[in-house]
Order: structure tokens, then C-alpha cells, then sequence
């Protein structure tokens, strides 16, 4: 047995896949490249892989993170090959390394997620210092609840306790950047989406054109963090 | 066109955006501007039902197999997508390259059932196509369809300028060919709809007058142009034998509704069932030799990184080498996790084993159809299945484990009797008391479905059962169940009524099917979007009487609106069909017994192909 940790790009052409549909395109890629996973014990026998988080529909990324278990020993630079042969445009494997087959997953510290995001809004009514302002109102708060809609009802969830800290980074033209830290796993995580409906009762018209995922980080922030 | 506002605004506010997003791996992009020929490949429903017929996948391959042909796709918008796109003004687009479908010199639609007729002309619409054939002009693509639904092609021949009737395969490369010199400029639209009509099989409706008798009848149907045939034969294959078939099917990224791999191993079905349109119009029986299924299931498992196989057919147990196939299939990929499965099964012990051979793992339910409650109905339809089979068969899929059983009936069947209704209750309970006495716990599901009259069949001239009289039967069944381990689900019988007015209607049809997709009816098939009212609205606008299409008995001796389509089964075969029908007289399998005289093996100087051999010309013929 072997276990893998390894990075992946989520580009635009397949930045609609739901967590659902990655699993499942992953898994036939590695078929494909006649990888040899694990399989987990019992009726539905599953391969062993698994994603640090879900990333938001829509969303792109350069961080992604997951481990796999093999049931034969493969070279890493000759899995990453074949894996990468077999990926359709837009997932790329660009890291992977060799951990601990026993123990805990790697996966578990990661406790952050940095997020891009890139509005459209009216710059003839919202200057940059609108942002900033906007962003400490938002955060002076202690409470934000926001109803998310799911097929299985609706909840109210609080999005302000989930988010770590906001980082304005530029506003031209009708475009505007900022950073966002958010918790991720335990109860349910933000969706950046939400963020921006929430400041967008400051900033009106404000909308989300594009989100990235930059960086997934352990707990305490670019300290100790895996190479 | 900026593509922003779908990538930005529009894909990540609508339900499912990887219906339309493309990219999937083993589609093709060819370079636009090298192409002499741009054909988009149009599933007129949603994407997961789309991706999940073969056909669509089989033709792909071959068209873009071709060096200067580009085949792309796209499928009817789920309703959330159709408004975001009707909003902001943008034509419906191709999932390969994202060209617009008015842009492509051609669009094939596949035409397999009558609800997706409406989509049709909303896609149409939403690509700023103009949806009547008669008012394209020479800058609008050239519309096809093919499909089962197109051996009655009248009620949509207002909207299709040709339909291929018939297998695909060999007639799609032939239309390619034809469209080249329209697509390139060099021929007019009018030149390139004659060059299509010159192929065989190809049925050009603009080139046909409807007559029609004062009582509503159709008259005659014949062709208004020198050199266009009278009658059009439909295309078939003669053999399965390397028969074209992808190696490298498209792999959706989104859960479909056939997630899998569809190794298709047998075509046709001649166990002559007389409702059945697929037992008729695809004949003969052609089995594939099970060597190139394996060397197929090879490469496409390779290719698509699938889990599992299904081997389909109309009736995949009756593939003669069915058991030496799917032990082969078992040794060679058991152990690394694939599954096997068969998606047709007769209601007999033999195929519940087969079955049970290839469920070791995931154990789902199973699916029987004796169709019919007591034996008389049963040879009246000629489903040759008699109540030992059945019993047999529920008793051997218990031993092996199953627990959930559905059961499938029609109501409305012709020469139906209250007795006959009864007679579902009474095998269901059958089957409810052998589980008891096995001490089994089982849910039998009895999933009934009214019967809808098809062209092509033998019970092509029966009327439809009213509405009033299919909610009664109904009713009779309902009160006759008192066993609590069945559940019993049926189908709307209104929706089987417009289904039987579409599918033996003729051109006047086409009025009331205009008018419905004007007054909003589309996505037919979908519950949630069936629109009864509106569709009954619309006959009334165009002043169409559906129950003369739907309920009205024919004779044999009126002109039917498909009668111009060669299907290759003999009418006289049909006609003595239904007499036997009438008295419950069965007619045999040719697979294992003599000649039943359809016809068209004398017709197309052929036979049916079984066990990798075609069966000698002369056998004895009956009748």
C-alpha cells in the first residue's frame, strides 16, 4: 500500500464540476492511466481518494489538494505522467509526494482556505476606500445570517463566524480584488458567493465575475506549511 | 460573440451548467474554418437523457471520422437556461466549439420519442431558425432528424426538411456527402434537398402532396417531382459484424442517466410482440459476434475509465452466445471492479440466472414484463410468456437474493377484458404469496402503463381506450389490490393519449404540435413541465380532433399516413397479425422456429444473423 499527497489546478474549462463530478472524473482518469487504486472494504467498495475540501461551483484553483492510496507501489513522477495524460483540459497535477501509508491523513490540518475574488461593480458610484469600508463594517459584526437553499429545505446559516478576514487588493475600472481567508471544514464552510451578496447590500449592484482558490493553509497561518 | 456573461453570469447561476459547458473528455473540436461540412448532432431533451442514447454516440464517431466534416453537439436547455439565453438575446450554441447552431450547415435531430417533438421547434426557435421548413432561406442550416419516431414522419414534416428512416450508420455518411456542395455554396438549397431525396432512404416532405378523403382520412401521399420515389424504403445494416462502433465514447463529467458503458450486442428483436414497434421495424435480428463485443468492451473500458458495462439489446438474453459472453466479460474484469449489466430481461428462469451471475455485488431491483394479467391476453399480444415462466422466474430471483421486484403491465390492450385487469392483481398477489411462503419480505412494485397504438405493428389500426375508460380499468385494478408488499405506480393516461395522437398523426398533426409549442408547451416528457391543458387548448385552436387520432379504430383498408415508409415488415404480415391477434393465436420466434413471413428478409434478400451465422435463405415458411 501507498499514499500519495498531491496538488492539482481546477482551471476554467471545467470550473462547472461539481465535488461529485471531479471524484468521479478522477476516478476514471486513473482508470484510465490503469493507475492501481484502493479500494475501500464492504458492499460499494470505493477508491481511496480524498479531497482536502470542496471548492465552490464555478470556482477555479491552483491549490488543490488530495491524498490517494494504491494497492501497488508506483514512482511519483510516473503516476503524475499518467494521471496527467489521462486528465481532461483544465485539471492538472502539478505536485505529489509520498506520505506515511498509516496515520493521520495530511488533510486534516488544513484549516484555511484563501479565496481570489473579482467583482463587477459601478465605479462611477464606488471608489476603492468604499471597499475598505465596506469590508470593516462587515467585519465589526459578530453575527451574519444568510438562508441558503438546498434541495432538502432551507437553513439559516451565520457566514460571519466562518470568515477570517477580508483583504481589499485593488479596485480599476468597474473591477475590484480581494482577499478572502475563510475556516473550512467541521460545520459546513462559506461560500464566497455568499460574502459578496452580503456586501453587496453596502456596495449596490456589486456582483461576482470570478473566484479563485489560492492557497489552502494549515491553521496557523504560512508557518510550518508543507512545500 | 464575448463568451463572459454565460462563463460569468449566466453558467454559475443555472442548475447542472456542465450540461453546457462542454469539454468532456473524447469530444472532438475540429478546427472550424478546415471543414467543409459543420453538422450539429441535436438530442432534443436535456443533456443527461442525450448522452445516454448510443445512437447519438455511434454517428459522432462516424461523422468526425470523416477528415473535413466537424460534428458537434448540444441539447435541449433545461428551462432555467433556455430563459437566461432568451433574456440576453444569445442563440443556442454548440457544446464543441460554441458556434451558434444557425451558423452550422446542417442539424441533425434524433427523433426517438414523441414528447421531444416540441423541443425540437423550441430549439429551432432559440437558435433564430425559422421553425417551418417552408420558410427557411438559403442561409439556414438544413434540417434533418432520424430515429425511430421518423417512420411516421408526417406530424413533423412541417419542420424537418429530410428524415432518414432507418438504421444510421451507413445513410449519415451518404447526407454528408450530399450537404458538402450546399455547404460550400456551390448548390442551392432546393438543389440540395433533391441530391438528399436521390439517396435511399431519405424522405424529402416538401417533395410529397397529402390528399385527403371528406371524412379526414388521408388519401394519397405522393410525390409532386419527376425522380422522387414513391415509397421510401428504410436503411438497415445487413450484418453487426465490424459494424462501426466508437472506441472512444464521450465521457460526461455530470452523473447521466445511462452512466456507463452501452455495448450494444444485438439489433432487432423477433419474438414478434404485437404492440411492439422496435420488434418490427428493426428486423432483421443481427447478433454481434461476441469476439468484437469483447475487443469493443476492451477499448472503450480503456478509453472511458467506466466502471461498468451494459450489454444492450430490445432482449439481451436471447443473444445466443449471451452465457459464454458475459463469463468472459466476468473473467477478464471481475476482479478489477467492473460491473456488468443487462438491461432487458425476459421473464423467465433462464434470464433471472444470467442476471443473478452478474449481480454478486450491487443488488438492485429486478425488472420483469409479462405485460399482460391472464394467458389469454397474453397470446393475443404474442408475448410468449406463460405463468409458470413468470412464478419461475420471481422464485429464482428470490433464491438469489432479490428483494424488490417490479412488474410491468400495460392496460388498454386491445380485445381487454374486465377479467384481464383483474388478472395483474391476481398474478401480483401470486408473487406476493410466494415470497410469503419463502419467508421472504419482498416489495413488488406493479408499474402500469396504458397502451399507446404505434405504427409499424400489428396493432397499428386498434384505437386507443378513452381516457375515461383507462382511468376505470384503473380504478379496477386499484380496488382489486389488497396485498400491502405491492405498490402500484402508473402512467398518466393523458399522457398516453397524446402520445398515441403523435405518433399516428398525420401532417395536420403538425398544426396542433406548432400551436402547442406556441402557447408554451416543451420538455413534454417531464412531468413537471406536461402541460395537458395547453395541448388540448391547442387541437382546439386548430381545430383537430385528437380522439380521431388517438381513439378511433382504422380498417385495413385506409390509406395510413406512414404507408409512403417502407419499414421492410410486409402490411399483409401486419394485417394477418392482428387477426391472429383477434383470435388469440400465437406465432413463433424464426430464431427457433419456422419462417413467420414478415417479409423482409425476401424483401431485402437477407436473414437474420444468430450465433455469428446468417441463417440459411430457405427455410419453411407458414402462412
Amino acid at each position: 500500500m501507498q499514499r500519495i499527497l498531491f496538488h492539482f489546478e481546477k482551471g476554467d474549462p471545467v470550473r462547472f464540476l461539481s465535488h461529485l463530478d471531479l471524484m468521479r472524473t478522477f476516478e476514471r482518469a486513473l482508470r484510465r492511466a490503469e493507475i492501481p487504486i484502493a479500494l475501500s472494504e464492504g458492499f460499494n467498495p470505493r477508491p481511496k481518494l480524498v479531497f482536502a475540501s470542496a471548492l465552490a461551483l464555478g470556482a477555479t484553483s491552483d491549490a488543490e489538494v488530495a491524498t490517494i492510496e494504491l494497492s501497488e507501489f508506483q514512482d511519483i513522477s510516473k503516476f503524475m505522467n499518467s494521471l496527467n495524460s489521462q486528465l481532461p483540459n483544465g485539471l492538472k497535477v502539478f505536485q505529489a509526494q509520498e506520505i506515511p501509508a498509516q496515520g493521520r491523513s495530511p488533510l486534516g490540518n488544513l484549516k484555511i482556505a484563501e479565496y481570489r475574488l473579482e467583482c463587477e461593480w459601478d465605479s462611477s458610484t464606488y471608489q476603492f476606500d468604499d471597499l475598505k469600508s465596506a469590508i470593516q463594517k462587515f467585519m465589526a459584526l459578530d453575527d451574519y445570517e444568510m438562508i441558503r437553499k438546498s434541495p432538502k429545505g432551507v437553513r439559516k446559516i451565520n457566514i460571519r463566524t466562518k470568515i477570517l478576514d477580508i483583504e481589499p487588493v485593488s479596485a480599476e475600472d468597474n473591477r475590484v480584488i480581494f482577499l478572502l481567508h475563510v475556516g473550512i471544514g467541521g460545520s459546513g464552510s462559506v461560500k464566497p458567493a455568499e460574502l459578496v451578496t452580503a456586501l453587496s447590500t453596502q456596495l449596490h449592484g456589486m456582483r461576482l465575475i470570478h473566484m479563485h482558490r489560492t492557497q489552502l493553509l494549515p491553521a496557523e497561518p504560512a508557518v510550518g506549511q508543507e512545500n | 460573440m464575448n463568451w463572459d456573461i454565460l462563463d460569468n453570469i449566466i453558467l454559475p447561476s443555472v442548475t447542472k451548467p456542465t450540461r453546457y459547458s462542454g469539454g468532456e473528455w473524447n469530444s472532438i473540436c475540429k478546427n472550424w474554418d478546415e471543414m467543409a461540412l459543420h453538422f450539429a448532432m441535436v438530442f432534443p431533451d436535456t443533456y443527461e437523457i442525450g448522452m445516454s442514447n448510443i445512437g447519438i454516440q455511434i454517428l459522432y464517431d462516424i461523422l468526425n471520422k470523416l477528415p473535413d466534416v466537424a460534428c458537434e453537439r448540444a441539447f435541449a436547455p433545461w428551462i432555467d437556461m433556455e430563459n437566461e439565453l432568451r433574456t440576453r438575446k444569445i442563440p443556442l450554441f454548440s457544446l464543441e466549439t460554441r458556434h451558434f447552431l444557425k451558423d452550422f450547415d446542417a442539424i441533425g435531430f434524433s427523433l426517438g420519442y414523441e414528447f421531444s417533438e416540441t423541443n425540437v421547434l423550441n430549439i429551432l426557435d432559440l437558435s433564430g431558425i425559422p421553425i417551418k421548413s417552408a420558410e427557411r432561406e438559403e442561409s439556414d442550416p438544413i434540417i434533418v432528424a432520424g430515429g425511430s419516431c421518423c417512420y411516421n414522419p408526417e406530424p413533423m414534416s412541417d419542420f424537418i426538411d429530410a428524415f432518414a428512416i432507418g438504421e444510421g450508420e451507413e445513410i449519415i455518411t451518404e447526407m454528408a456527402e450530399a450537404l458538402k456542395p450546399h455547404a460550400s455554396g456551390k448548390e442551392s438549397r432546393l438543389e440540395a434537398l433533391i441530391r438528399l431525396a436521390g439517396i435511399p432512404g431519405i424522405y424529402v416532405p416538401a417533395f410529397y402532396d397529402v390528399s385527403y378523403n371528406p371524412d379526414g382520412t388521408v388519401a394519397s401521399i405522393s410525390p409532386n417531382r419527376e425522380g422522387i420515389p414513391s415509397k421510401i424504403q428504410k436503411r438497415f445494416l445487413s450484418t453487426l459484424k465490424s459494424a462501426p462502433y466508437p472506441e472512444k465514447p464521450i465521457v460526461p463529467f455530470c452523473e447521466v442517466v445511462h452512466d456507463r458503458i452501452a455495448l450494444e450486442i444485438m439489433r432487432g428483436c423477433s419474438r414478434g410482440c404485437r404492440f411492439c414497434q422496435a420488434g418490427m421495424i428493426y428486423r432483421p435480428v443481427r447478433e454481434k459476434p461476441i469476439s468484437d463485443v469483447e475487443q469493443i468492451a476492451k477499448k472503450q473500458l480503456k478509453n472511458t475509465g467506466h466502471e461498468e458495462i451494459s450489454l444492450v439489446s430490445l432482449s439481451s438474453a436471447d443473444h445466443k452466445n449471451i452465457q459464454p459472453l458475459i463469463s468472459n466479460l466476468l473473467e477478464k474484469y471481475s476482479h478489477c471492479g467492473i460491473g456488468i449489466s443487462l438491461p432487458s430481461l425476459r421473464a423467465d428462469s433462464f434470464s433471472v440466472n444470467l442476471a443473478s451471475q452478474i449481480q454478486t455485488v450491487r443488488k438492485s431491483g429486478l425488472t420483469l414484463a409479462p405485460e399482460a394479467g391472464t394467458q389469454r391476453l397474453r397470446d393475443v399480444i404474442n408475448k410468449n410468456v406463460v405463468e409458470e415462466d413468470l412464478i419461475n422466474a420471481v422464485s429464482a430471483a428470490f433464491d438469489a437474493g432479490w428483494r424488490t421486484v417490479k412488474l410491468y403491465f400495460m392496460i388498454g390492450l386491445p380485445t381487454e377484458t374486465d377479467e384481464d385487469i383483474l388478472g395483474i392483481a391476481k398474478l401480483a398477489s401470486q408473487v406476493g404469496d410466494l415470497a410469503r411462503k419463502k419467508h421472504i419480505a419482498a416489495r413488488i412494485h406493479l408499474s402500469v402503463s396504458s397502451f399507446v397504438p404505434k405504427p409499424d405493428t400489428p396493432f397499428q389500426w386498434f384505437g386507443q381506450d378513452t381516457q375515461e375508460e383507462l382511468a376505470r380499468k384503473q380504478e379496477l385494478l386499484r380496488n382489486a389490490i389488497h396485498d400491502r408488499w405491492i405498490n402500484l405506480s402508473w402512467h398518466e393516461p393523458m399522457s398516453s393519449f397524446l402520445e398515441a395522437v403523435l405518433s399516428r398523426g398525420d401532417r395536420k398533426v403538425g398544426k396542433a404540435i406548432y400551436r402547442a409549442w406556441q402557447l408554451g408547451c416543451k420538455l413534454d416528457g417531464w412531468k413537471e413541465s406536461f402541460h395537458p391543458d395547453l395541448w388540448m387548448q391547442a387541437f382546439d385552436d386548430v381545430q383537430i380532433d385528437p380522439a380521431f387520432y388517438a381513439n378511433r379504430t382504422r380498417t385495413f383498408n385506409e390509406y395510413l399516413p406512414w404507408d409512403h415508409i417502407d419499414c421492410g415488415v410486409e402490411k399483409k404480415f401486419l394485417i394477418a397479425e392482428n387477426l391472429c391477434a383477434k383470435e388469440g393465436k400465437i406465432t413463433s420466434d424464426c430464431r427457433w422456429d419456422s419462417c413467420s413471413g414478415c417479409g423482409i428478409c425476401s424483401k431485402f434478400d437477407t436473414a437474420p444473423e444468430v450465433g455469428d451465422e446468417k441463417w440459411p435463405p430457405s427455410r419453411p415458411r407458414i402462412q
